[in-house]
């Protein structure tokens, strides 16, 4: 992967280098002594840590945020210190300090708004926000998650990300996202720092992320700190609480589709935690009446009868459990296992008495012989991630704190389907004759990571925050094995018996990757602050070694107090593909590493933009430039479908880009919050190498390429115990592919010297891919929360009534070419018409669901 | 608790019952009909035949009995400077021919209109002839039955790829009918012109430069741990650019034991006389073809696989080749190369 430009790299790698050593040996040799305050910021009521909490130095204007442990560390000259902790929806809280020594002072915070039950949200700004560097990134309050309305009332945390501004969705009601004209594999989903392959249930309608059990959630869109990388356009960070270290408490929820509870509290007060939730829905429950009433004729008769049956289901565990040592350092182990099951049985039994019909007369008489068979069939289809993260944060030295992480994740998928059939010969209560034969066919395929990263926070200077850090993982793909089995004996044709069982299918892929990152955010002046770092790895693949060097380069210059300019520069590279073909997220869907001859991804990406702080309203215009190489795009009519036999012939290896311009109004505090966002984007694509042309090498749009996405989210608590909700979508219809002209193709260059030019068949021309844009796409949700505080004050019991889409928009799942018909009597005979149809599938969905909360 | 099931079914019908189909206005910008144009240009065919037509608009609902004909269609051919208007045969309304034939490595130039049409143009050139030998090895009885025989006839076939360029084959096996008592030359539906018989044998081979991956062939090879690949369509070079490529291929024949009766059943026939190793009159051709006909070629089988396939779910839609300017169709050029044995 080492090409021109990446040689190039290497110079400004060296040079960004040599920089930001001379200016930190500068920072450093000029400073006085000094002192580290460092320790936790906590929820007061809780014990949870805090994420994004600043923590300023009132006499420098100098100061820190707390990381993902909720973990800060400041230095500072010693003396009389003034240092104020704020903290969105936190009370700020004012710390006076002599500080002579090294100080270690963990920070409790009370929330400013304990008062009322319901949504008035509280959130924090450490991704985004006008004084940050950090731009193109947003955090999404969970609490304002909870109160998005969603199909069947099932909260979901992807399906918010896609109501942000730079954010695509897939095809209606379905949990992809597109980010900045990206792909759908080219979003990093973390949960605890660990990598997720599949993030949806129910082929992509609903996500995996159960809201209860998460504290933050933060969508990267560009500017991406040098810590993240592996994958193009997004980092989706998402984070799970701790538990509560003082009291017990949790909730459990009842809705149409799934229910759900979540427990947290301690085991040990004051040290040690849990937080553990667990969804399961109930479509299997609900199809089983509907599978009765098919039925409900079938077993009268034990020697005739036809059974199907079937159902499915997904559930979810979130557990986690941390204790907090007696010398600070945090132990923490986050679980996650789910899984998607579908199943359908069909059972046929028939018996019948043998008669022997007499031509002459016409009467059939009954042999005693009876004839038995039965034939049964079972589908089985299951899919779902395991993953496992042991965590463990510890302060080295005042001003270096270390977070070091073994992670284990799996996504497996298995698919079954197996028949019988049994025949055999009854005469005299003796069984004879029998026929049987089985087979089964057994497809499964499975990812296992285990990974290990070590990420270093050194705060050596107020004015540099340094994060470092490598990373290993190893990787396994088993792409897809199949399992066939057959077993068969047969009474009159003995030399048809059978035996088979075979297994055939890729053998398993192993890959290295290895990473290092450093980054350095450093407050030049005190307008000027930047986040300059790097992010390099290797990725090892069947012999051959890829190599990435990524740079990372962020901007803010402060214009005024609350406005600032922003700009940023950032490299990405990703070693992994998702072949996938169709609108829905399958669970056949499959992650193969890159090959020798389908190379890594690549971006580059120019952000700037404009952002204003107006107290509880913050502001933000920005625009982006991306560029993106190796990206891959299916051949013209070439279907995937559960294997990767020969993936690498079906794809062709492109270039695209995108640009846009975002716009976000966004309120986070108060009774009122939510967010307006608009984007103005375009995203194409071009496949022109030679051999992996598509639409002749020149550019068509992205299939997910939207021009406008307006969306709008807001949140009202009237009072303690009423809110009302409601999100507005209005965007750009998808592309597709349709084919304007219906001609004929003729049969040219046909077998001899004078072949003639014979019509072959009508088709329909399609001048470039993705050339048809789908209706514009609308549609508002409501909902309401009601609370009603139980009467010993024990808990809250919380109904929930959403409607979506409330004025039952139709808006398009696909477009097809149809054809109607009617009788013409005048010409006596029928007349049929081509006509272009869509098809709806999300009509208006009222839901209620019930939550108790202790 | 009843009111609330039926409340509840009502419910569930008239969501289902909104969630449907509905006919929408084409919101699309459409360019308007466009004339199609297809010929391919063969040095050795007789004549040069050029097919004109017309689009029409894909939700166009007028009842009109030929809506893809034109009327007042023109058609010039320039051959290596040299222009000729082609006549439109009566017979066959929209073919024009003209004995103006080109030459290997001639450019060819088309251009044509038709009332209410925009005029298109295309262009190709003429492909030089593929240099090839073939090695024919001795008949394998691979199968005997009561009937008849199964015979495997195995060549060693060498091409010779050009360096440098992108190049287009297609193999075909053929066979000498001049004296097949069972066959009329140019006129029966196994022939094509001349006294040559181009037989619809598969030509086969397990060789990977000749493997499409994703169809049968693939399947084939996973569960059998070989390949066989037939090999009668086109093919790129890309696996033996610019080099002398040798392969194994072979084909099937199956021979019966007796004379066949086209009138029914072989059972009252006499046995005959089986000669395996006569292969005199068999042969191989290798046409040279050119870029757009290839992909016009593989663009077409895709779309016919795709429309017969799971088509728009699972699969990505198919743009069939097209090299005509200002309108739709193909201008495409082979050159064939015959070995006999």
């Amino acid at each position: 992967m080492l090409s021109a430009p990446d040689i190039h790299m290497k110079t400004v790698t060296r040079f960004i280098i040599a920089v930001l050593a001379s200016l930190c040996i500068s920072a450093f040799s000029a400073s006085a002594q000094k002192f580290t305050v460092s320790g936790y910021v906590t929820d007061a009521s809780s014990g949870e840590p805090l994420i994004g909490v600043a923590v300023i130095d009132r006499s420098t204007s100098l100061g820190t945020v707390t990381g993902n442990s909720g973990y800060y560390s400041i230095s500072l000259e010693g003396g009389e210190k003034t240092l104020v902790v704020s903290y969105l929806g936190y009370e700020e809280k004012t710390l006076q300090l002599s500080l002579k020594s090294n100080v270690t002072l963990n920070i409790p915070l009370q929330a400013s708004n304990s008062e009322l039950l319901g949504a008035s949200v509280t959130a924090h700004s450490s991704a985004s926000g006008a004084r940050t560097t950090q731009m193109s990134a947003i955090d999404v309050p969970v609490s304002q998650i909870k109160t998005i309305p969603a199909i069947g009332g099932e909260v979901d945390v992807i399906k918010a990300l896609q109501l942000l501004p730079g954010v695509q969705s897939g095809t209606e009601g379905t949990a992809g996202i597109y980010v900045r004209g990206g792909g759908a594999d080219e979003n990093l989903l973390l949960m605890d720092g660990v990598p997720l392959y599949n993030v949806n249930h129910l082929f992509g309608f609903f996500s995996v992320f159960n809201a209860d059990a998460l504290k933050n959630v933060t969508l990267y869109k560009g500017s991406f700190p040098a810590r993240f990388g592996g994958h193009l356009s997004s980092v989706i960070d998402v984070r799970m609480n701790d538990g509560n270290e003082y009291e017990y408490h949790g909730s459990a929820s009842i809705g149409i589709i799934s229910s759900k509870f979540n427990l947290e509290g301690p085991i040990i007060k004051g040290r040690t935690t849990f937080n553990i939730s667990a969804r399961r829905t109930y479509l299997d429950l609900l199809a089983k009446p509907v599978l009765m009433y098919v039925n409900r004729d079938n077993k009268t008769d034990a020697g005739n009868y036809e059974t199907v049956g079937g159902g499915y289901d997904f559930y979810d565990i979130n557990a986690k459990i941390t204790h907090r040592m007696r010398n600070g350092d945090r132990l923490s182990l986050s679980i996650y296992d789910g899984d998607d099951r579908a199943h359908v049985d069909m059972d046929d039994v028939s018996t019948y008495e043998l008669a022997e019909y007499d031509t002459e007369t016409g009467v059939s008489t009954p042999t005693g012989v009876t004839r038995y068979s039965r034939e049964k069939m079972k589908f089985g289809w299951r899919w779902g991630n395991y993953v496992t993260a042991l965590r463990w944060n510890h302060e080295l030295s005042p001003t270096v704190y270390m977070s070091a992480c073994a992670s284990y994740t799996q996504y497996r998928n298995r698919l079954a389907v197996s028949m019988s059939d049994y025949d055999s010969r009854f005469e005299n209560g003796k069984e004879s004759d029998i026929d049987q034969m089985s087979a089964s066919v057994a497809y499964n395929s499975l990812i296992n990571d285990i990974s290990a990263n070590a990420d270093f926070e050194w705060r050596p200077d107020p004015r540099h925050d340094i994060k470092f850090g490598p990373s290993y993982t190893y990787h396994t793909f088993r792409p897809g094995v199949i399992s066939l089995k057959q077993k068969g004996s047969y009474s009159d044709l003995p030399e048809l018996d059978s035996n088979f069982d075979q297994t055939v299918g890729e053998t398993p892929i192993f890959t290295h990757e290895a990473s290092a990152f450093f980054e350095d955010n450093w407050s030049v002046t005190d307008w000027l602050k930047a986040d300059l770092g790097f992010r390099t790895s290797f990725y090892g693949v069947g012999g051959k070694t890829y190599f990435s060097f990524e740079p990372r380069v962020s901007a803010r210059a402060l214009i005024t107090d609350k406005v600032s300019f922003k700009a940023s520069y950032s490299e990405m590279g990703q070693y992994i593909h998702l072949l996938c073909n169709s609108n829905l997220s399958l669970p056949s869907d499959l992650w193969v590493p890159v090959t020798k001859n389908i190379k890594p991804m690549r971006s580059r990406q120019t952000a700037a933009g404009l952002f204003y702080d107006l107290g509880s309203f913050e502001l933000s215009m920005e625009s982006y430039y991306k560029s993106m190489d190796n990206v891959l795009e299916y051949r013209d009519g070439a279907s995937y479908f559960g294997t990767s036999t020969g993936w690498e012939e079906k794809v062709c290896m492109g270039r695209g880009w995108s640009y846009g311009l975002e716009l976000m109004v966004q309120k986070k505090v108060g009774k009122t919050t939510g967010w307006v966002g608009y984007t103005l984007a375009k995203a194409m694509r071009q496949f022109d190498r030679e051999g992996m042309m598509i639409n002749d090498g020149n550019p068509f749009p992205a299939k997910y390429d939207r021009r406008h996405d307006l969306s709008a989210t807001v949140t009202h608590a009237f009072s303690k115990r009423f809110d009302l909700s409601a999100t507005f979508v209005l965007a750009s219809g998808n592309c597709g592919s349709l084919g304007y002209d219906e001609y004929h193709t003729d049969e040219i260059g046909g077998v001899g010297p004078d072949a003639g030019l014979e019509h072959w068949s009508y088709a329909y021309y399609l001048p470039y891919r993705n050339n048809y844009r789908m209706p514009m796409y609308n549609r508002m949700d409501i909902g309401c929360n009601l609370y009603r505080e139980s009467r010993r004050h024990r808990g809250t019991g919380i109904w929930n009534f959403s409607i979506y889409n409330v004025y039952n928009h139709r808006n398009p799942f696909l477009i097809m070419v149809d054809s109607e018909s009617e009788y013409d009597y005048d010409h006596d005979q029928w007349k049929s018409w081509p006509v272009l149809k869509k098809v709806s599938i999300f009509p208006i969905i009222p839901s209620v669901s019930y939550t108790y909360k202790f | 608790m009843k009111r609330l099931f039926i409340a509840l079914a009502v419910l569930a019908s008239a969501i289902s019952l909104s969630s449907c189909e509905e006919i929408i206005e084409f919101n699309g910008k459409y360019d308007g009909e466009k004339l199609v144009l297809f010929s391919c240009a063969n040095p050795d065919a007789s004549v040069f035949t050029v097919s004109l037509s017309r689009s029409r608009f894909f939700l166009d609902d007028s009842q009109d009995e030929r809506p893809y004909d034109i009327t007042g269609g023109k058609v010039t051919l320039t051959v290596d400077g040299k222009t000729v208007n082609l006549t439109e045969d009566s017979r066959m309304p929209g073919t024009f021919r003209t004995d103006l034939v080109p030459k290997v490595g001639s450019r060819v130039l088309l251009n044509a209109t038709a009332d209410g049409l925009a005029p298109v143009s295309a262009e190709t050139v003429v492909p030089a002839r593929v240099r090839f030998t073939v090695v024919p090895e001795e008949p394998k009885v691979v199968d005997d039955s009561e009937w008849g025989i199964r015979v495997e006839r195995h060549f060693r076939i060498t091409i010779h790829d050009e360096a440098d360029e992108r190049n287009y084959y297609r193999f075909s096996v053929v066979k000498d009918g001049t004296d097949d008592p069972y066959f009329t030359p140019g006129k029966d539906d196994e022939t094509q012109g001349g006294s040559m018989l181009y037989i619809p044998t598969y030509l086969m081979t397990n060789d990977v430069a000749f493997m499409r991956s994703g169809d049968f062939d693939a399947v084939v090879d996973v569960i059998e741990g070989e390949s066989v690949y037939f090999i009668s369509g086109l093919y790129d070079d890309s696996f033996f650019n610019g080099r002398d490529y040798t392969f194994d291929a072979w084909i099937e024949d199956y021979i019966w034991k007796y004379e066949p009766s086209y009138g029914g059943g072989h059972e009252s026939e006499e046995p005959r006389e089986i000669d395996l190793y006569d292969i005199s009159g068999w042969g191989i051709e290798v046409d040279s073809v050119s870029e757009d006909l290839y992909r016009y070629q593989s663009s077409r089988d895709d779309y016919r696989n795709y429309d017969a396939g799971l088509g728009s779910i699972f699969g990505e839609p198919v743009s069939i080749h097209n090299n005509i300017r200002g309108g739709i169709g193909c201008l495409g050029a082979l050159t064939p190369s015959l070995v006999m044995f």
